[in-house]
């Protein structure tokens, strides 16, 4: 019982390390259209190195992004989108990944947001 | 003691004998209770002045004619002559069966059943096996929908029976907590065969999870919770459609409709039947692999819900009829001129009838003044009756049980905390009664009443939840039991948890219909002392991280969990091969599981899952900590699935591995009725492809494609009312390799405005 405390209170003590850590945040403009769009971003971005959270908001078709300065920077993470399909910013989907998105994504040609302006 | 040895005296000369061209043979006269052995019958060659007279056991032993063909004859005072006409000498001993002059019954049959053992995989403390994963695994019944689950393990019971049980954490599925949407289920009399009475296409999804369960649902959960959430009725399409058939004579068909009923309400009603008339005796030991079954099971399921209120009514009648055991094509139609004599009279049956009852209902509503407080009521009500015939044995089982949660739940701080309280009343009645030829019937019916109250609390902080709850129950039979729960979940990182857990939990055992399975055996029931409650900690621990390498995303888990019994019915078979003895655990018993779970993505397309899990489960017998039976140490899965991008094509292969595991003593059988003190090592394979097109799905599957059988099933299958008959020490899979195919329709949903009155 008392290993368990203390085992507890290690976990407690590195999570909270972790939170500690100066995180950065960056706003991402994009393509998408349907809450399967989100998904797969939500899904994938958060394997990048250094990200720590990613939200999707369809709404206005922006990716919100907390990542560790220290491991990634802005551009890593905006080529990271392109390669998942979908447009980031300036930079358009990568074509290849685009024709593997489910077919919801395709339709309204989420990968081509360039042209789209806002 | 002397008794057996007398026994095995007997059985020895039976094969001496054999040699020397002895007949021998056993006389059995009808009861109410089933066959009994006739004492002091003559036994005669026709024509002839060579005869004998049965023993206390009604056995014979002639010497053989000077001619064959020859005809023997059996009389017994108040029974019907009966000539059984021998082409040769018959190579097994005889069983006659004499029926009594004045009842002409027809003879009964019996059956036995198979083992297979299946399993699943997991990653988590919590895990959600969705429909899309229920529809991978092969069909029909919930036993079966964790195939391709690696935290339950699903394995034939008996050689017999046709039933399939689970195991959690290396410990019978008993010890877990199966509710349906949070209440408890099987239980009581089901909790064996519970899981085969819920077809898997009711099923929306199964929340598993391992350790001590929450306090709100009952003290049950020792290694975990299943909770079963079904079909909405306010979200299902109004028909769905599944017909499944395997090529071993099984057909099963679902039917579903759901309609509305109104602008926040709607029914459901679903229909199962399941049908096997296909008499099948793989390894040709005269019992069939798989009981005929019939069975018949419908829901129905009223629901609504708005913003503040919601309820529902469920109603659920099942019916589930097995026969098996001895085939009656074995016993009608022999099996050519030399086996003629080898036939025998009196089959061993085994019938195992089941017929539920349920009621339940829930009501839920959100306070009025302060949408932050809900109060909820569930009512369970059920009515079980199990009545079963295996050989000589019967046993007849009654249970009536009412159940009453009444939940109220807050939400606290800025709405991420929570608490939950609340009361709860368990009402069981028992009827139960043994009965066997030549021993006291043995009742162990019993009235429990057991009113309970708890609280949980939720913490959520950022990184951190911690869920602490307590409960208490008073059983006016075993007395209170305290059970506080504890579990915390660490977010190390986005893609990184730890989770702990620990936890007591408690129930009130039914030992007979648990160990359903040894009853298809010659073992006497023997109960030692007063049994008591089961009651066990459960500590745990277990790790989750995410990642990509090589450019692939892979999950890797691992968790570790002791379940330590403080009290304990033991089911004892090592004692003797001829006893199965319950008495409460006097030294240690616990169960340690370590579980190692790798997935990767392949690609979009393909998926592939790898997991080890080691068991160390062990519990004393008469003073000696042995392994647990038929628990293999180590278990292994592999699992590789397919879809297309528009999910057109699914395909899944699933490998088992199963190590070896610890059989029961059977050292004092003669030497060629003894198995080997650990079964061995071995795999099975099951695939499936699903095509979908429109409203239509074909699937096409097997299950152990390998074959793989367990040779030796059933100890003494030639002499089933001898003493060395034991159907129960089943290991393996007692069924060579299945295919099945079936086909699923769903009628879709028209869009929701155009909902029908």
């Amino acid at each position: 019982m008392k290993t368990l405390f203390t085992l507890a209170f290690c976990i407690v003590a590195l999570s909270s390390d972790a939170q500690d850590r100066k995180l950065e945040h960056l706003d991402i403009r994009t393509s998408t259209v349907c809450d399967m769009c989100e998904k797969t971003i939500e899904e994938n971005l958060i394997y990048e190195r250094g990200v720590k959270s990613v939200s999707v908001d369809l709404a206005t078709s922006a990716i919100h992004v907390e990542y560790d300065a220290r491991k990634t920077d802005a551009s890593a993470i905006r080529t990271a989108v392109t390669k998942l399909g979908y447009a980031a910013d300036d930079l358009p989907g990568d074509e290849a990944a685009f024709k593997e998105l489910p077919a919801c994504c395709q339709k309204e040609g989420c990968g081509k947001m360039p042209e789209k302006k806002e | 003691m002397f008794r057996i040895a007398l026994l095995f005296h007997l059985l020895l000369c039976a094969s001496i004998g054999h040699t020397q061209g002895s007949i021998t043979g056993r006389v059995l006269g009808a009861s109410s209770e089933g066959p009994v052995p006739l004492i002091g019958a003559n036994v005669y060659w026709a024509g002839t002045t060579t005869g004998a007279a049965t023993d206390t056991e009604g056995r014979f032993r002639l010497v053989p004619p000077a001619n064959w063909p020859a005809t023997l004859v059996t009389t017994y005072v108040g029974h019907l002559p009966d000539s059984t006409v021998l082409i040769n000498a018959p190579t097994a001993a005889l069983a006659i069966a004499l029926r009594a002059s004045l009842d002409l019954q027809a003879v009964e049959v019996v059956e036995r059943v198979s083992g297979t053992q299946l399993d699943l995989r997991t990653i988590n403390a919590t895990e959600r096996i969705g429909q899309k994963e229920l529809k991978r695994a092969a069909c029909c019944d919930l036993s079966e929908s964790f195939e391709t689950n690696a935290t339950v393990d699903v394995s034939y019971s008996d050689a017999v029976s046709g039933t399939k049980t689970i195991r959690m954490l290396g410990l019978d599925g008993r010890y877990a907590q199966i509710s349906l949407e949070n209440i408890p289920f099987v239980r009581g009399l089901s909790s064996t065969s519970g899981l085969t009475l819920i077809p898997g296409t009711w099923i929306k999804d199964i929340n598993l999870s391992k350790g001590a369960g929450t306090a709100v649902n009952g003290p049950h959960a020792m290694t975990g919770q299943i909770d079963l959430c079904l079909l909405n009725p306010l979200d299902e399409p109004p028909l769905f459609v599944n017909v499944y058939g395997n090529n071993q004579g099984r057909l099963e068909a679902n039917v579903h409709a759901a309609q509305p009923t109104g602008k926040h309400s709607a029914n459901l009603l679903l229909v199962h039947g399941n049908l096997n008339r296909v008499e099948m005796d793989q390894n040709h030991d005269g019992f069939m692999d798989m009981p005929l079954t019939e069975r018949i099971n419908v829901m129905d399921r009223w629901m609504y819900m708005n913003e503040r209120r919601s309820g529902q009514l469920t109603v659920r009648y099942a019916n589930d009829r097995r026969r098996g055991g001895q085939s009656a094509m074995h016993g009608a139609e022999p099996l050519g001129e030399e086996h003629a004599g080898h036939r025998p009279l009196m089959l061993y049956d085994i019938a195992v009838d089941n017929e539920l009852v349920d009621v339940v209902a829930k009501h839920g509503r959100v306070f009025e003044q302060d949408p932050t407080k809900s109060i909820g009521l569930l009512v369970a009500l059920r009515r079980h009756s199990v009545s079963s015939v295996y050989g000589l044995r019967n046993y007849q089982g009654l249970q009536q049980s009412a159940y009453a949660n009444l939940v109220y739940q807050q939400l606290l701080g800025k709405g991420t905390d929570q608490l939950k309280a609340g009361l709860s009343f368990q009402f069981d009645d028992y009827d139960e009664v043994l009965r066997d030829t030549l021993v006291q019937p043995l009742d162990v019916g019993r009235v429990e009443r057991m009113p309970g109250a708890f609280a949980e609390h939720t913490l959520v902080r950022k990184g951190f939840t911690l869920v602490s709850g307590i409960r208490a129950d008073v059983n006016d039979r075993y007395g209170t039991a305290v059970s506080p729960r504890m579990h915390a979940k660490f977010d190390l990182g986005p893609l990184t948890t730890a989770r702990l857990s620990v936890g007591h939990g408690f129930r009130s055992a039914n030992p007979l219909v648990e160990n359903a399975a040894v009853m298809a055996s010659a073992r006497r029931v023997v109960v030692e002392g007063e049994l008591g409650m089961e009651r066990a900690w459960n500590l745990g621990a277990s790790f989750l991280h995410k990642f990509k390498w090589l450019d692939r995303k892979w999950a890797f888990g691992m968790d570790v969990y002791r379940t330590t019994f403080t009290q304990q019915v033991v089911a004892d078979l090592d004692r003797s091969p001829q006893q199965l003895a319950f008495y409460m655990l006097r030294g240690a018993s616990f169960a340690n599981s370590l579980l190692t779970d790798v997935q990767v993505e392949l690609t979009r397309r393909w998926q592939l899952k790898l997991s080890h899990r080691y068991y160390d489960v062990r519990t004393t017998y008469d003073g000696r900590l042995l392994e647990r039976p038929f628990t293999p140490v180590h278990r292994g899965l592999i699992d590789l699935a397919y879809a297309d991008r528009k999910e057109r094509w699914r395909f899944d292969v699933t490998l088992n591995l199963f190590g070896e595991g610890r059989l029961p003593s059977t050292a004092l059988n003669p030497e060629d009725l003894r198995l080997p003190e650990r079964s061995p090592a071995y795999a099975t394979v099951h695939a499936q492809v699903t095509y979908s097109t429109g409203p239509w799905e074909f699937y096409l599957g097997g299950e152990n494609l390998t074959g793989t059988l367990q040779q030796r099933q059933i100890l003494a299958a030639d002499d089933p009312f001898g003493p060395f008959f034991d159907a129960s020490l089943i290991w393996g899979p007692t069924n060579r390799a299945m295919a099945y195919a079936g086909l699923r329709f769903t009628l879709a949903k028209q869009t929701p405005a155009t909902d029908r009155p």
